[in-house]
């Protein structure tokens, strides 16, 4: 039985897939007394740090909806580099010898890592990214991403839309803090921040988040800068960090604007940013696209387009911020 | 009963045809009505779809453009725009339409006041400088001119396909609105159309790229619709064609007012059409059913109408196989039984009559042994005749073949003889005329003159043999013309006046003005061989030349008061050498020629010869076309009498490459008191003029000369060399191979033999011409 399911062809296990007769099929070929089985169809994830369970549950929901034909076939692994090159690189290796059919990279650090250790080009990729994958020359062009992967991004530099959406809610406040990230390798943010604050004569303060020792020794850091606001965009440092960030932000009594909602979550004043709540059920659909055959690299990589304005008033010191009803006015959310 | 007879194979096959073909025609007919319906009700799914499809679509580019104009309403004429209201509800905009990636308010001036975006920072400014440019300004103006303007579909970073819509605002000199729309939008509206199980819709620009479609890579990747699909104007029809999958699908499109999109909707044609099939399958079985069931009831119907038929073919065998007791026994009830009937009575009358023919048959067959042994006998009679026949048949046809090789060789002996004959004739003829005029007694004269009169008699026979010879062998042509019947009647009466004047005769020819279209030599021989005949037959009387006009004809007829010609020989009158009344062959008459020439002569010309007589005279006729009349009568006359004296001292040149010709022209005109050049040759001449101070006055030359030249030649050398065009006479024995047009100036040919009178008589005719170098030429 083992060998006869060997023996099944991409393309005949497309075709199959593609009537829906695949479990038939299967179950019909020669099979000895213990009873019909059919080959396993691995896909894999990996993560270069640590996901939420959460997030994989609700991955595995959708792969398996979108796969309902072959659920019985369907194995799932995961694997976490956490936060580590070197775990990553033989977490990347390891996935490699179990020749999954399709490898989910949960981020783009971890899509990079895959691409760079494949070997010609298989397995295929689906990544879900928070940068932009054009930049770090992942992909050929977001419409034919070539190289066998394709995903989802919820990257769009907003980082200069956040001090102009800052300066009307807080007019008065013109010195403005920019926690950035020094290490990350698309500089055109940090161009977009300065120019905003040029045009709207603020001062800008850049804070580099990936100094050593930064994120447990913000509060002291920023104190002396004296700032009236700050920006933090969703950098992997204040990413990870973020329920610390938030925590240190709100005892400095400063108006800070996220780029995520979870941020609020965590009892952030504002965010501003992507919404894309179709992330998840998009890599599922492109999983069966790429099991149905067709090239990973000819599905286009798809861009945010919904971006929402969420003021959090159950913020600590909220009501003293005095934040401008024209803000107010243009929230798509407002938290009470 | 066989069953697979002719007849019933027949019957079945009409059976089959006519109730199988009726049920095949009828059904095939219900099938295309069938189809023809389901594919009219399928286009119109279709097209409901599409409406519905594109109204969705519609309702989507509405809303959006009420939106807008809602926001742009906000700059009011009269009034300077307040940004930061339109900057609060372009926020609200935003909140409102997904859609809408950005904004963009441009002033009257052209230039963009407030820019709002959901990634980039607003931006703001006074336009202080320049107004703006790009594609939003140009957009922008498109909309000034129509109120609200649409921009082609664009991919910015290579992904989401955006589309640009201006709406200018109220008034001649406001701004107006530009919106950046991302149709990824869209992508939910068409990704909800479904037609039947698996039909869907799409959108497409006027390219043919795709907006929007349910399979959102596709959009991504900018692909166009295949080739196959129709995307042109609202036909209301069903197209078909292949998608995107390579599926095989049936499709109906509609436009979008606004931006010039389509939306495009699709169903697989197994889908589709499955209406369609279905009913051409039930009505298939059911034609297959009844050709089945006609085949069945031919079958049945066939053998039964075929069986009674069957036995009668087998009883009509068995009789004519000599089976004469054969008696049917077909119970049928109908037609056919009553023929079996007939056909039983008449088996036994055949067995009656069979004894009474066998007896019969025996005495004709005795007959018929006796008839055919006296046909056997006659046959052998009639072979032998034929053989006797085919052998005088055989020797018929040689003696045909002899005969005419005969004429042949017989035509060709005389043509050469005759020729060959010509020029020592001419010679004789001279001499002898020139002996005349040097003998002074008078019985030498006389027995001179009988000479003379031989001589004649040959050269007559000559020219008559060298005639008939020539239009035996075919050699003359006729060159038809047109010319006046005058001269040649006044040659006619000189030339024969003499003649007959010797013979106690009055020869009387009349006179015409008329012009006729004929072969003048021909002509004229004919009348010159009418005229001598009539003179030589007639011994005491007259002869009668006279030219009658009738119609277009001008009969000219001879009559003389001669012998007559007797009934039994006018079958033979133009026969060759007969003569009436020459049992001695004296050939001082002639050769019994002349009239066989005027004949064969006639014949060429197509002119009707008739022939009238009697005991006291013969009349011949021939009718020659007249084509009109000169308005006098006019023939060649000679000058004035001083001709005798002009010959006198005329200086004569004569070339003549036969020395015995040229010997006698040179004594008979010196006779003539000529003073004479004789040479041979046309360069001999020459040289010998240059020793003359005088200018010839006459040219006396043979046509074919030794020396290659001719005779036309050697008169055009002269009368360069004197520069003078003097008259000229042409000698030669072979009249035929002159052309007319050889021939310049006073010229006048003379056939060899020619006597020394006649030869006199021309000298002074052209001598006595003052017009030497007038284009006549003459013949004779």
């Amino acid at each position: 039985m083992a060998a006869s399911v060997t023996c099944l062809s991409r393309r005949r296990f497309c075709s199959l897939l593609l009537f829906g007769a695949l479990p038939r099929s299967i179950a019909s070929s020669p099979s000895g007394p213990s009873g019909p089985t059919a080959r396993p169809i691995l896909i894999a994830l990996l993560s270069t740090g640590h996901n939420d369970s959460a997030t994989y549950e609700s991955l595995q929901t959708h792969l398996k909806d979108s796969l309902a034909s072959i659920v019985p076939q369907l194995r799932i692994t995961i694997r976490e580099g956490g936060f580590s090159s070197e775990l990553l690189v033989s977490q990347v290796d390891e996935i490699m010898t179990l020749n999954p059919s399709v490898l989910i990279c949960m981020d783009l650090s971890a899509a990079i890592a895959a691409s760079a250790r494949r070997r010609n080009g298989n397995p295929p990729i689906v990544f879900l990214a928070h940068d932009d994958p054009l930049t770090y020359k992942l992909i050929q062009s977001y419409a034919r991403p070539g190289n066998n992967l394709t995903g989802v991004t919820t990257f769009r530099c907003v980082d200069g839309k956040m001090i102009e959406i800052l300066v009307d809610a807080f007019p008065n406040r013109r010195r403005i803090g920019y926690l950035f990230d020094s290490t990350a390798g698309d500089s055109r943010c940090n161009e977009q921040a300065e120019e905003a604050a040029a045009r709207l004569r603020v001062d800008l303060v850049k804070i580099d988040v990936a100094a050593h020792g930064f994120i447990q020794e913000m509060g002291t850091r920023l104190k002396p800068l004296h700032l009236d606001a700050a920006i933090a965009p969703a950098s992997a440092p204040i990413w990870q960090n973020r329920h610390a960030v938030v925590e240190t932000l709100n005892d400095l009594s400063l108006p800070v604007i996220y780029e995520s909602t979870l941020f609020l979550e965590e009892g952030g004043l504002m965010c501003y940013g992507p919404v894309r709540t179709d992330t998840i059920p998009q890599v599922a659909a492109y999983v069966r696209k790429i099991l149905l055959g067709e090239p990973a690299g000819q599905i286009p990589v798809e861009q945010p387009t919904l971006f929402e304005l969420a003021i959090n008033l159950r913020a600590p010191h909220a009501a003293h911020f005095g934040i401008s009803a024209a803000t107010l006015r243009r929230a798509d959310r407002i938290l009470q | 009963m066989k069953r697979e007879s002719p007849i019933f194979r027949k019957y079945l096959r009409m059976l089959v045809i006519s109730m199988g073909g009726l049920a095949f025609v009828v059904g095939m007919v219900h099938m295309l009505l069938v189809a023809e319906t389901q594919r009219k009700a399928v286009a119109e799914l279709l097209n409901a779809e599409t409406r519905t499809a594109s109204g969705q679509i519609q309702n989507f580019m509405d809303n959006t453009v009420g939106s807008l104009k809602w926001i742009d309403d906000l700059d009011e004429p009269g009034t300077p725009p307040d940004y930061d209201a339109i900057r609060d509800a372009g926020y609200r905009l935003l909140r409102r339409a997904p859609s809408v990636v950005g904004l963009s308010f441009f002033d009257s001036r052209g230039c963009e006041r407030l820019s709002i975006s959901r990634i980039l920072p607003d931006t703001r400014s006074t336009c202080s400088d320049v107004p703006s440019a790009g594609p939003r300004a140009e957009i922008l103006a498109h909309a000034r001119a129509q109120g609200i303007a649409f921009s082609s579909v664009s991919f910015p970073d290579g992904s989401e396909p955006h589309l640009l819509l201006a709406i200018a605002s109220r008034g001649q000199n406001t701004g107006g609105l530009v919106a950046e729309i991302n149709l990824k939008v869209i992508h939910d509206s068409v990704a909800a159309i479904r037609v039947g199980h698996s039909g869907i819709g799409f959108v497409v620009d006027a390219s043919g790229r795709l907006i929007a479609h349910p399979d959102q890579s596709l959009v991504l990747r900018q692909s166009k619709v295949p080739a196959t699909f129709v995307v042109g104007t609202d036909s209301g029809g069903l197209n078909f064609a292949t998608d995107f999958e390579g599926r095989r699908v049936a499709t109906a499109s509609r436009g979008i007012e606004g931006p010039t999109w389509r939306v495009i909707v699709e169903q697989p044609t197994s889908e589709a059409l499955a209406p369609v099939y279905a009913a051409l399958w039930t009505t298939g079985a059911l034609v297959l059913a009844a050709v089945l069931i006609s085949l069945f009831a031919g079958l049945v119907v066939a053998g039964r109408l075929a069986q009674p038929l069957s036995q009668l073919r087998d009883g009509a065998a068995r009789i004519e196989k000599g089976d004469l007791s054969t008696q049917l026994n077909i119970a049928t009830g109908d037609e056919i039984e009553e023929v079996a009937d007939g056909f039983n009575r008449m088996a036994r009358a055949l067995a009656d009559s069979r004894g009474h023919l066998e007896a019969k048959v025996a005495d004709r067959t005795a007959a018929l042994v006796a008839t055919t042994q006296k046909v056997q006998q006659q046959a052998g009679k009639l072979t032998e005749l034929n053989a006797a026949l085919e052998l005088r048949l055989q020797d018929a046809r040689r003696r045909k073949d002899d005969a005419e090789r005969a004429n042949i060789a017989k035509t060709r002996f005389l043509a050469v003889a005759s020729h060959d004959l010509r020029q020592p004739m001419h010679a004789v003829s001279l001499l002898v005329g020139l002996l005349g005029e040097k003998v002074s007694e008078p019985e030498m004269r006389n027995i001179v003159k009988k000479v003379q009169g031989s001589v004649d008699a040959m050269g007559e026979l000559f020219n008559t043999l060298l005639d008939i010879s020539k239009l035996d062998a075919g050699a003359i042509q006729p060159a038809i013309e047109e010319f006046a019947i005058a001269g040649l009647l006044d040659r006619v009466r000189r030339t024969f006046e003499p003649l007959a004047e010797d013979k106690g005769l009055l020869l009387s020819v009349a006179t015409s003005t008329a012009i006729v279209q004929t072969d003048a030599a021909l002509l004229e021989r004919i009348i010159f061989n009418l005229v001598s005949n009539g003179i030589r037959y007639t011994h005491t009387g007259s002869v009668l030349l006279r030219c009658e006009p009738e119609d277009d004809r001008l009969r000219i007829s001879v009559a003389d008061t001669g012998i007559g010609i007797a009934e039994e020989y006018r079958e033979r009158i133009f026969d060759e050498f007969f003569q009436i009344a020459n049992s001695t062959q004296d050939r001082s008459n002639g050769l019994g020629l002349g009239l066989s020439i005027v004949k064969r002569c006639a014949d060429l010309l197509g002119h009707d010869l008739s022939m009238q007589s009697s005991p006291s005279g013969s009349r011949f006729s021939i009718d020659v076309p007249c084509v009109g009349a000169t308005d006098h009568v006019s023939g060649f006359t000679p000058g004035a009498r001083a001709v005798s004296e002009r010959l006198a001292n005329a200086f004569v040149v004569i070339v003549d490459d036969d020395a015995d010709s040229r010997f006698a022209a040179e004594a008979t005109y010196r006779q003539w008191g000529c003073h004479v050049l004789a040479v041979e040759s046309a360069h001999e001449v020459i040289f010998a003029l240059e020793e003359h101070l005088r200018s010839p006055d006459l040219i006396v030359s043979d046509y074919q000369l030794a020396s290659g030249h001719t005779g036309a030649q050697v008169i055009e050398a002269v009368r360069a060399y004197a520069e003078n065009c003097m008259p000229a006479i042409i000698v030669t024995a072979d009249v035929g191979r002159l052309q007319p047009n050889q021939l310049e100036g006073s010229c006048m040919v003379l056939q060899k033999p020619v006597g020394s009178e006649r030869l006199k008589e021309v000298s002074e005719q052209l001598l006595a011409c003052d017009t030497a170098c007038d284009a006549l030429v003459l013949r004779t």
